[in-house]
């Protein structure tokens, strides 16, 4: 852990440019907290209480989401967003679980009113083995220099997608949902 | 009065958010382009002009315009990247690294060109934003954490910003470096902030393909700057790219 630690340091220091952000005394559990945890919702994102979030645990994920596909009839054409929900119930909705070759994609809207602020990718029960070993591994080298979880007041999300076909149909089901007025 | 439509294109969801000058008319320009994207560039669709002029069946002199600028920017991106960038790194032609980005930042500029120059555009987490919010300042984009997905890790504010963000997250490290064909290691997540999408699009990708030397190499291009997590767990960042409180 030390070398890797100190090699990152080596990096940073030799490149004028670049600044080691440390992470506050409190930064480090959170961090280890939400690698163990894998996809928790963060209380800074969602205001409204979380009752039925299927990513905890996900092997239990409720089997009518289980169904590979539930194609939305309005498809392209209808592009405006559906007049808003009266009173929505929470900030989010959650796509179907999409099967494919490699494992299983499910999507979560998050939602501030009817705007998207984070679409988010569920881990699924098949890359649990490969998560926990990823979360040790974190968990092991992780410093007092740790990423932290940070924002508020938040306009967009910058963050990397999948572009799988099981990926978009799950998104699209979202939508269409979100666009109904459904929240989960 | 603020327009926003939020719509599933191009294999992802694109948000368009207009917080000044904007109109139904324009929201419908828009995604009217992002379908043009998808209809031409699509890896998944057998008839789209990537998929014809990957099989042979479409000359490159017959090829779109738009088709030929992508090209010659995968080229050039392929050569600043050292090869970390190549639009052939999944054995076809795909340039989908270079024109999601690509594809908002035009975009952007059409809305701006149309008088809307308050806006955020995100397609599946690249974003470009223009003058201020629908709140009356600048822009605040988070940066996703790596381990927690509904969590932030940074924000970026500003005015006129492109932001790119590469990541292995979803798929553990899935990313090959070209040169050698193994997965890339070292870093979690990559963010370039710069001028242009599309190629801060290309340099994240081309990054997190160098693993951990892909930091110094990010360091040394001028008009990007960056913030970096690594497998550790550390955040590198530019210096001109402080979080925002």
């Amino acid at each position: 852990m030390r070398r890797a630690v100190l090699a990152v340091a080596g990096l940073a220091a030799g490149t004028s440019l670049l600044v080691v952000v440390k992470g506050g005394a409190g930064a480090a559990p959170d961090t280890v907290a939400a690698a163990n945890a894998g996809p928790t919702p963060s209380p800074s994102a969602a205001g409204a209480p979380d009752a039925a979030d299927p990513s905890a645990p996900a092997s239990k994920a409720p089997d009518a989401k289980k169904t590979t596909t539930a194609k939305p009839k309005s498809g392209r054409k209808n592009t405006a967003a559906a007049p808003p929900p009266a009173a929505p119930k929470s900030n989010k909705v959650v796509g179907p679980r999409v099967e494919n070759p490699y494992g299983a994609v499910q999507v979560v809207l998050e939602l501030d009113g009817n705007r998207i602020v984070n679409v988010r990718t569920l881990e699924m029960p098949d890359q649990e083995a490969r998560s926990d070993q990823l979360s040790a591994q974190v968990e092991s080298q992780l410093g007092d220099e740790a990423v932290r979880e940070q924002g508020a007041d938040l306009d967009t999300v910058s963050g990397a997608t999948e572009t799988s076909e099981s990926y978009k149909e799950s998104l699209r089901v979202a939508i269409d949902r979100m666009k109904k007025g459904e929240r989960d | 009065m603020t327009e926003f439509r939020v719509r599933e294109c191009m294999g992802t969801v694109i948000s368009v958010e207009l917080a000044s000058g904007g109109s139904a008319a324009l929201l419908d320009e828009v995604f009217a382009w992002f379908d043009e994207v998808d209809a031409r560039f699509s890896t998944f669709k057998a008839d789209s002009e990537v998929c014809r002029l990957d099989r042979g069946e479409l000359a490159l002199a017959d090829a779109s315009a738009d088709l030929r600028l992508v090209l010659d920017r995968c080229a050039d991106l392929w050569r600043e990247t050292d090869g970390f960038f190549d639009g052939y790194a999944t054995g076809r032609l795909d340039p989908s690294g270079f024109v999601k980005g690509w594809s908002v930042q035009v975009a952007s500029d059409r809305l701006l060109a149309a008088g809307a120059a308050d806006h955020c555009v995100n397609a599946g987490g690249d974003v470009r934003v223009r003058g201020q919010s629908p709140a009356g300042r600048p822009w605040r984009v988070g940066i996703r954490h790596p381990w927690n997905a509904s969590a932030s890790c940074h924000v970026v504010s500003g005015t006129d910003l492109a932001i790119a963000t590469s990541g292995v997250y979803e798929r553990g490290h899935h990313v090959v470096d070209p040169h050698t064909g193994r997965p890339a290691t070292g870093l979690r997540s990559v963010t370039v902030v710069g001028p242009d999408l599309g190629t801060a699009d290309a340099y994240a990708t081309a990054a997190l393909a160098m693993g951990s030397a892909g930091v110094r190499w990010l360091s040394g291009i001028a008009g990007y700057a960056c913030v970096v997590v690594t497998d550790e767990g550390r955040k590198l960042s530019s210096s001109a790219l402080s979080s925002v409180p």
